[in-house]
């Protein structure tokens, strides 16, 4: 009886010592920081979008506000739409070789949120640019940045590993 | 003494509890070698993870400071990390930034818009893919890399700076 006890508590502190352990995943938090560094240069780009006058080009962060706003650029192209076709240009290029089913990522979200009173929520008008069904991503195997912008905005940007 | 021995009356019992009990101490000894073992392999494994984690990091670091040094930052609009595109082209053509860094290679990649996969020379600038620092001299050695913001003036519609995605590669000296 006394050894089984020894036994059991021994196991007991073994995996709590395992657990600890484990339970650190260095290798997630250097892709998220690679991730969050992908994210500040991505929303620094500057688009072909002008709202006002040309070469007064915005840049990803600049039109995500003038998308919320429905904006239209001088080239008389909606603002939502050449965010949409940037951002996912500019995604799958510089992921390019590590999105796919044999890839380490399998798919990607980009979401420009705005904090209202009832929370964080989608900018109404500003398309989420997905790769897949949102579902279809296991949040424990994900590395996820979100990053502030001005006037309560975010960007959430969220890459899902094979 | 002799008498002694021989008068003596061992309890089969009490032997039994002795072997027992030495069972019972060389399996305790033997559970707890396991349990050290296993955990040792595990936690030298995670050892060796955090150190190859580390190094990945430093060199990470090392290539984002080097994007941030006064050879590469870009300064005429505030811009935090970026990097200078034309400063880039025009070290890249001198030979004394060779050993400037103790690295083993040092180039920079354009990522988004890329023209092509050609390097970047005077003659062809802005129309090419990438500008090498320092080359290769064909060592082992650890790759870092790091997503920079990449700015250059462009003299399109009356002139302005592009802020473009990029990616600064090194190799270190092992």
């Amino acid at each position: 009886m006394g050894f089984v006890l020894v036994i059991l508590v021994v196991a007991v502190i073994f995996l709590v010592f395992l657990f600890i352990s484990l339970r650190t995943k260095p290798e997630i938090e250097l892709e998220s920081v690679e991730v969050s560094q992908f994210l500040d240069t991505m929303l620094a780009y500057t688009t072909d979008c002008a709202v006002d006058f040309e070469p007064a080009y915005s840049s990803v962060q600049e039109l995500i506000a003038e998308c919320s706003r429905g904006e239209i650029c001088t080239s008389n192209k909606e603002s939502c739409d050449v965010l949409s076709e940037t951002a996912e240009k500019i995604i799958e290029e510089s992921w390019a070789g590590k999105l796919g089913a044999d890839a380490p990522y399998k798919g990607y979200y980009f979401l420009p949120q705005q904090e209202t009173s009832s929370g964080i929520k989608p900018i109404s008008g500003v398309p989420p640019i997905l790769s897949m069904p949102v579902g279809k991503c296991n949040l424990a195997k994900a590395v996820e940045v979100e990053k502030p912008l001005p006037g309560n905005r975010s960007v959430y940007f969220m890459l899902c590993e094979n | 003494m002799n008498s002694f021995r021989r008068n003596a009356h061992y309890s089969k019992k009490a032997q039994m509890k002795i072997q027992q009990m030495a069972f019972v101490l060389v399996a305790i000894v033997l559970f707890f070698a396991m349990a050290a073992i296993f955990y040792l392999t595990i936690y030298t494994a995670d050892l060796r993870e955090k150190a190859e984690y580390l190094q990945e990091k430093e060199a990470i670091e090392l290539v984002r400071a080097i994007a941030g040094t006064p050879e590469f930052s870009f300064s005429s609009e505030p811009c935090s990390g970026c990097i200078d595109l034309d400063k880039a082209l025009i070290i890249a053509g001198e030979d004394d930034y060779e050993d400037f860094w103790n690295l083993d290679a040092l180039w920079i990649e354009r990522i988004y818009p890329k023209p092509n996969d050609r390097e970047c020379t005077q003659a062809n600038y802005p129309d090419c893919g990438q500008i090498t620092i320092i080359k290769n001299s064909g060592e082992l050695s650890s790759d870092a890399s790091a997503f920079v913001i990449l700015a250059r003036y462009t003299e399109e519609n009356t002139g302005y700076v592009k802020y473009e995605i990029g990616r600064i590669h090194a190799k270190t000296k092992s």
